[in-house]
């Protein structure tokens, strides 16, 4: 497991700013992944629980949801669209989704997560906080792209569309499997959106009329390149069709 | 640092380290309920209800966990009475080693509070995280919706089975009509089809509560990382991270100078001295090629050294710091190529006597033949070859391999240890630490899952030389990676059947040639394939029959004993390649399996020739014969209740409104064994305590399996007492007598005939007691019922009477008796299985849909445990069959070495299950009882593969299933 050398928990964004900005110091969310992580590397955390970051809420026809919401409490929230609460339960089992977080999903950039593959589909914009601009908004790809990741900065919330219609299609080995490859889409009224997972090193945004566009996928042993592509054709169609009211 | 948490409504403040986990803290605490699993957490075996919500606490930091509330199920023990919760786990069968149901309950208790009136998909849902390898969550289902019928104040109906009627006579086959349908039950409730020729029980038969119920439901100490002893030191083990390589140097100085490390242990300080570490009977098969410690490892994983600390942590840095040089060898990981003239020699060592043929890695070469196989296969109407492909899975009981060792105070050696056999373990550990075996005691607690993986001595060596070199207790937990890629995993193989068929469907050859992968060590490598074989041909009558078999040492992490035992791998080949037979000759594929399937009076025609005790046909009298074969009614019974007449319904199996998906049923023909004849051995003691109940000592080693239930059942039933006068200790090689441990389907049949035959001896001595007390001449008049024993005239005297009388009155003495058993037979339980699926054509991803076993294992002596066992272990065959495997990278490292990335079934996604037990009367087992425990891993995996035929008419003959492998298969590569 992870090497901890110490634990602090901040009462303000401000301090906890200062901490993380530390070397080896990194900010602790659920701890589902930070603390099992098998990395040897010394850390310092910053347990951000403190911080108020908790709650979901409405406000110009978004949803802003605190970085520090569990999974659980986003799936139990029913202002949260349908795939957001789905892909919330999907994503951590039971006893791991009560402690797992928004923003630790995001800030782990999972290529198989189908909760940061939904909320791009929403359009999810990431506030971020750093001690030299103080908040910004970001949209979520430009947060999962981001080389450097998160050092030094914080997620305070992410912000959500909430209309239009969405769902997500998948492959796995078993029903509750995290898939192989799954595709998420929604159509609101300016077009449609696409994310997919298993095919790059974070969900990413895809064209829904071109899937498949610039997509290199990595091979395991539980699909080849070739076969993920294969099933992000298969899944886009799919979900489509859906989306037309077709099947 | 110091936290202060609300443990079970207490403010409670404790101190703790930045790095230590929630975990850790409530264990020193004493919350023996709360169990390690992984420290991932995806086992739930820790789960606790933090802010009153079910989370792992092996992933919550202490620190984190400062200023909020911590639940664990000792809340719930005020007092000697069980919780509605806890009474509902304890009445359902829902627990079976019941290491994680402290999760389950405080899962259910938070559930419960939010909805009352929960969904299965809700209860489900709450499961997800609590993973089980043992019931397959059907009963732990069933108790959630029995606790909250009781919380809503509700009457619950009483768990019992379903009885149905009798479909066939017995003997011959019937068509089921297809608007018949079974009774409706739920999935929980084991359906019992009773036969007349079985007598009536009063203990026997029942579905009686386990013995261990209240300790394991209440959380109380029970396994062996619940048992605290002063001055304990940690070990931790430094693993090869090569597949092959010599050990050139090793350097332990700047381990050793850690403060807080006590010992470091290696190849040059431990002497040198072979074993096998497979828990066999005396002698353990050859050959000898392991010693605690070598100079060379053979695979990633193998040990390098081990250390001693006084915490996990300290351990774990100093094995980081002891310098080890290798020469890095070449390796081989399949069992096709581990005897080509460029593979690399595994056991190069002078040492290690008894390989087949060192130079090929060709560890033994096993063959047996029953007439003339060429000659039949010459002259046969037809032939057929068909070549398979099985590969590795591991057990992944969610207790991790434990022993801890001390030396007690008259400086004996004690290992309390997970093990399944204790026995075998004294016998084999003694001569590595150079002690007699009188001067070991080797102690089972309660077992967190085995299903072979424990048949091994397999750490408590290492825990054993650390303690004597440290003179402190020792303790080594596995962790979940070292669980899957350092401890036993199921034998991969490649078999392919020749078959010979005349031209009326009878088979007239049957060859399988097998080359199985024992890794890079012997272990259980000889005695596996033979069951593969045994297995493999014993289900069909056939006068020519032919087993060869190869088995290969490579690098790949070591296999071992996994349920099923070869008989998993053999049959995956046999049921697929009689199905392929079948259809092609134009026939019913049940039909032409029950032509060619042995009847009650067939021989087992090359079961003597295969096994540890093999004869030659010449030293044979006679061959066993098949007495009692409950098929036909098993094969009624499923039909129905799986829809059999469905799968030639093209409109059922091509959905018009879900065009990619195509529906298909499978069938699969199993017979397994009972134990091992003449070889096998279980032993009991029972004797009267003054209030007239029983103290019973049995060596046979309770997994969770319920075999202290079963047992006690059989010693209750002979001696008119209930179960709670039978107490129950086990495994323990200094009080119990012996027994070779929990394997082979062996516990109920031998063991469990060794209880009766002690429990004739104290019952035939009860009687003459009563005959004196009640002054009766012939005291075989006697009966013993309801605690009492009763004379022809209706008179009678208590139990406890004779007792008192006995103990202090008059003639004084103990009434006490023993019994041991081993058998001459191996009878053979019978099953069929069925499964329907659903395949996405255009995916490659199967859903199976539905699960159905249909056994015959004789009397089930306690019919919901025994469900129990096929439920649990049609979930393991599932995992084998669809989604389970250790993916080795071409180094030879495991790249998948936890769960998530080796998928086991959860809650939530398993597909709906029934199972139907068939009783027949097996008159060489105790009340007729034969095996149940491996036969539900023996038919999931072809009834699968046979399903993906029905549904797409694509013949895939490699596991496991999962969709890419599907998906090339539909395309044709």
């Amino acid at each position: 497991m992870t090497k901890i050398i110490s634990y602090q928990r901040p009462e303000n964004l401000e301090e906890a700013l200062s901490l993380i900005s530390q070397d080896k110091h990194v900010p602790l969310a659920g701890g589902t992944q930070l603390n099992t992580n098998e990395d040897t590397e010394p850390l310092h955390l910053v347990d951000l629980q403190s911080l108020a970051l908790k709650g979901i809420a409405s406000s110009n026809g978004k949803l802003k949801i605190g970085s520090m919401t569990t999974l659980h409490e986003i799936m139990k929230n029913s202002d949260c669209p349908d795939l957001i609460r789905l892909s919330s339960r999907s994503e951590l089992p039971s006893t791991l989704r009560t402690l797992a977080t928004i923003g630790g999903t995001i800030a782990s950039g999972d290529s198989d997560s189908q909760l940061i593959a939904s909320l791009l589909v929403h359009d999810a914009e990431v506030t971020i906080l750093n001690s030299s601009d103080g908040e910004l908004s970001v949209p979520l790809q430009e947060v999962l792209i981001k080389p450097e990741g998160l050092e030094s900065e914080l997620i305070i919330s992410i912000d959500i569309a909430t209309d239009g219609k969405s769902l997500l299609e998948a492959t796995g080995r078993t029903p509750a499997d995290t898939p192989i490859v799954s595709v998420a889409a929604r159509r609101c009224s300016d077009g449609d959106r696409m994310a997919v997972t298993g095919v790059a090193p974070t969900p990413v945004l895809v064209d829904p009329e071109n899937p498949t566009v610039s997509l290199q996928p990595p091979s395991d042993f539980r699909g080849d390149s070739e076969y993920r592509i294969h099933l992000v054709k298969i899944l886009a169609s799919r979900a489509l069709d859906l989306l037309n009211g077709e099947k | 640092m110091q936290i202060n948490i609300e443990l079970n409504g207490q403010e409670t403040a404790i101190e703790c380290e930045a790095h230590e986990t929630l975990l850790m803290v409530l264990r020193r605490e004493g919350m023996s309920s709360v169990r390690f699993g992984s420290s991932t957490g995806e086992t739930g075996a820790s789960a606790v209800l933090f802010d009153d919500l079910l989370a792992s606490s092996e992933v919550i930091l202490a620190a984190q966990a400062n200023g909020h509330s911590v639940v664990t199920l000792e809340s719930l023990n005020t007092d000697s009475s069980l919780h509605p919760v806890q009474a509902a786990f304890a009445a359902t069968g829902a627990m079976q080693s019941g290491y994680s149901v402290g999760a389950m309950i405080l899962g259910t208790l938070q559930l419960l509070k939010e909805t009352p009136d929960p969904s299965e998909i809700e209860i489900r849902d709450m499961l997800s995280g609590i993973l089980d390898r043992e019931t397959a969550y059907v009963k732990p289902v069933a108790a959630v919706k029995q606790a909250a019928a009781v919380l809503r104040g509700e009457e619950p109906e009483p768990f019992r089975p379903l009885i149905l009627k009798p479909m066939t006579d017995g003997v011959n086959a019937v068509e089921v009509d297809p608007d018949d349908s079974p009774p409706e039950a739920s999935d929980a409730i084991p359906r019992l089809i009773p036969s007349s020729e079985v007598p009536s029980t009063s203990v026997v038969g029942q579905p009686e509560v386990k013995v261990d119920a209240v300790r394991l439901v209440k959380g109380n100490p029970a396994f062996t990382a619940d048992f605290d002893i002063r001055g304990l030191l940690h070990a931790k083990v430094l693993r090869s991270p090569h597949a092959h390589a010599r050990i050139t140097s090793i350097d332990d100085s700047e381990a050793l100078a850690i403060p807080g490390v006590h010992a470091v242990i290696h190849h040059e300080n431990i002497n040198r001295i072979k074993y096998a570490s497979g828990g066999q009977s005396y002698p353990n098969p050859k050959p000898h090629d392991q010693v605690s410690f070598d100079n060379k490892v053979r695979h990633v994983g193998d040990r390098v050294a081990a250390v001693a600390a006084e915490t996990p942590q300290i351990a774990e840095e100093a094995c980081a710091l002891i310098k080890v040089e290798y020469e890095v060898l070449p390796a081989v990981f399949d069992e096709l190529d581990a005897g080509n003239p460029d593979a690399p020699v595994i056991h190069d060592e002078v040492d290690t006597v008894d390989i087949a043929d060192r130079d090929r890695n060709l560890v033994h070469q096993i063959f047996a033949e029953r007439g003339d196989v060429d000659s039949a296969l010459q002259n046969a109407d037809r032939t057929y070859e068909q070549t398979f492909r099985v590969h590795q899975v591991q057990p992944a009981p969610i207790e991790p391999h434990i022993s801890t060792a001390w030396l007690d105070s008259d400086e004996r050696l004690v290992v309390r240890t997970a093990t399944q056999v204790p026995f075998h373990t004294r016998r084999m550990l003694a001569p590595l630490v150079g002690m007699d075996i009188k001067d070991v005691r080797i102690i089972k607690p309660r077992i967190g899952g085995g299903f072979g993986a424990k048949q091994e001595m397999l750490i408590e060596d290492i825990v054993a030389h650390l303690a004597i070199a440290t003179r402190q207790p020792v303790q080594l937990e596995l962790t979940r990676a070292e669980e899957f890629y350092a401890s036993r995993t199921r034998h991969p193989q490649t078999l392919t059947y020749r078959t010979g068929v005349d031209s009326e469907g009878n088979l007239v050859a049957q060859e399988l040639k097998l080359v199985g992968n024992t890794g890079p060590y012997g272990t259980h490598g000889y005695t596996v394939q033979t069951v593969a074989g045994l297995r493999g041909l014993s289900s069909y009558n056939c006068d020519n029959k032919r087993f060869d078999c190869d088995v290969m040492y490579t690098n790949i992490p070591v296999p071992g004993a996994y349920r099923g035992y070869g008989a998993p791998q053999a049959l995956f080949g046999l049921e697929a390649h009689m199905e392929d037979i079948a259809l092609d000759l134009g026939m019913d594929p049940i039909e032409f399996r029950r032509q060619n399937w042995v009847k009650v009076g067939d021989e087992m025609n090359i079961a003597p020739h295969l096994g540890e005790q093999g004869t030659t046909e010449e030293e044979l009298d006679e061959y066993p014969k098949v007495m009692s074969n409950g098929i036909e009614e098993c094969v009624a019974q499923g039909s129905r209740a799986i829809g059999w007449h469905r799968r030639h319904d093209e409109s059922w199996k091509n959905p018009v409104d879900r065009t990619h998906i195509r529906r298909g049923l499978g069938f699969a023909f199993c017979m397994h064994g009972t134990s091992i004849p003449f070889l096998d051995m279980g032993g009991c003691s029972i004797k009267l305590n003054d209030d007239g109940s029983f103290n019973m000592l049995v060596g046979a080693t309770d997994l969770g399996t319920g075999a202290d239930t079963v047992l006690g059942q059989i010693a209750a039933e002979v001696l008119g007492v209930p179960l709670e006068d039978i107490r129950v200790y086990s495994s323990d090689t200094d009080v119990t007598p012996f027994d070779t441990g929990a394997y082979a389907s062996s516990t109920t049949y031998i063991s469990g005939t060794a209880a009766k035959k002690a429990a004739d001896v104290v019952r035939t001595r009860l009687k003459e007691r009563a005959a004196m007390l009640l002054d009766i001449e012939i005291p075989c008049s006697i009966e013993l019922r309801d605690r009492r024993a009763w004379a022809p005239d209706g008179r009678s005297v208590s139990l406890e009477e004779i007792a008192l009388d006995s103990l202090h009155l008059n003639e004084q003495e103990q009434i006490m008796g023993t019994g041991s058993h081993v058998s001459p037979d191996c009878p053979p339980p019978f099953a069929a299985q069925f499964v329907e699926i659903e395949i996405d054509i255009e995916t490659g991803q199967i859903e199976i849909i539905k699960m159905v076993m249909a056994v015959d294992c004789g009397v089930a002596i306690n019919p919901v445990t025994a469900s129990g066992q096929v439920e649990g272990g049609m979930l393991q065959a599932l995992g084998y069959a669809h989604c389970e495997e250790i993916v080795l990278d071409d180094k030879g490292a495991m790249v998948n070495p936890s769960f998530g990335p080796y998928r086991i079934y959860r809650a939530d996604e398993m597909p709906k299950t029934e199972v139907f037990l068939v009783q027949t009367m097996e008159d060489s087992g105790p009340f007729g009882a034969k095996a149940v425990a491996e036969i539900p891993k023996d038919g999931v995996a072809p009834a699968v593969r046979n399903a993906i035929l029905n549904a797409t008419g694509v013949r895939i003959d490699e596991l496991p299933f999962t969709p890419e492998r599907v998906h090339r298969a539909l395309k044709g590569n």
